[in-house]
């Protein structure tokens, strides 16, 4: 790898590892999972930079369609270890909650299910549109829309926020 | 529908939601994921005694002692 590809990494990465970070932690909600996948997310950019067609795409849809992507596999195989080996790992579901963690937006996310907790990630924090979330998450644009209404419908529900703004 | 037709008490909610980066290098370090895993929250051992004992535990408990024990060797 050349330098020049060396520095455009070490930019990119300034830019956006923290986007990147906030995403995963949102959705995994687990801080060593997240760092690590901040890591392998520029790893495999560096890896697969040439398939990056500006003309296509922008560089943070890339960024995080390659992050979301390693979260997945991470997390699949995560549950493939707690299947087989389930008292290496906590059990937080079986923890007694309090009414008022049950309430708070953190836990609430959790209780999405992970194809609806996404699209609402990206809407919300990191502003993105429908055309940009279909390509990272590699779905059509009325699925997104489809999610994304179901989602804020779970939220509001769960969160017992009114409707009628 | 976007990011401006979410009513604003739901905002408020999602806005509570705050996240602190760490310090993140780019290159990874072999000790710091050895780390990140040592230090990761584990399962109270005494809720697995009294919950889990399935076969496959029972199966592999005497593997998990002999490689927990592997580092006494060393001492």
């Amino acid at each position: 790898m050349s330098s020049n590809d060396n520095i455009q990494v070490e930019e990119l990465f300034t830019t956006y590892h923290q986007q990147i970070y906030q995403f995963t932690y949102r959705y995994t909600q687990d801080e060593a999972l997240s760092y690590d996948i901040v890591q392998d997310t520029f790893i495999k950019f560096q890896k697969y930079q040439m398939n990056f067609d500006p003309s296509r795409s922008h560089i943070r849809t890339f960024l995080f369609r390659i992050a979301y992507q390693i979260t997945m596999t991470k997390l699949k195989r995560r549950n493939k270890f707690k299947k087989l080996l389930p008292f290496l790992y906590e059990q937080n579901q079986k923890e007694p909650v309090s009414l008022e963690e049950k309430i708070t937006i953190r836990t609430t996310l959790q209780q999405l299910p992970p194809e609806q907790r996404a699209v609402i990630i990206f809407t919300y924090y990191h502003d993105l549109s429908q055309k940009e979330i279909a390509a990272i998450l590699q779905i059509p644009i009325g699925t997104v829309k489809s999610r994304l209404h179901s989602s804020l419908k779970k939220l509001k529900d769960l969160l017992e926020v009114d409707d009628d703004e | 529908m976007n990011k401006h037709d979410i009513p604003d008490e739901l905002k408020q909610k999602l806005d509570e939601f705050e996240v602190d980066v760490p310090d993140i290098p780019l290159k990874k370090s072999l000790s710091q994921r050895i780390a990140n895993w040592l230090y990761a929250p584990a399962k109270n051992p005494v809720d697995l005694i009294s919950k889990q004992w399935t076969p496959l535990t029972i199966a592999l408990l005497p593997m998990i002692i002999l490689l927990c024990s592997i580092p006494l060797l060393f001492i």
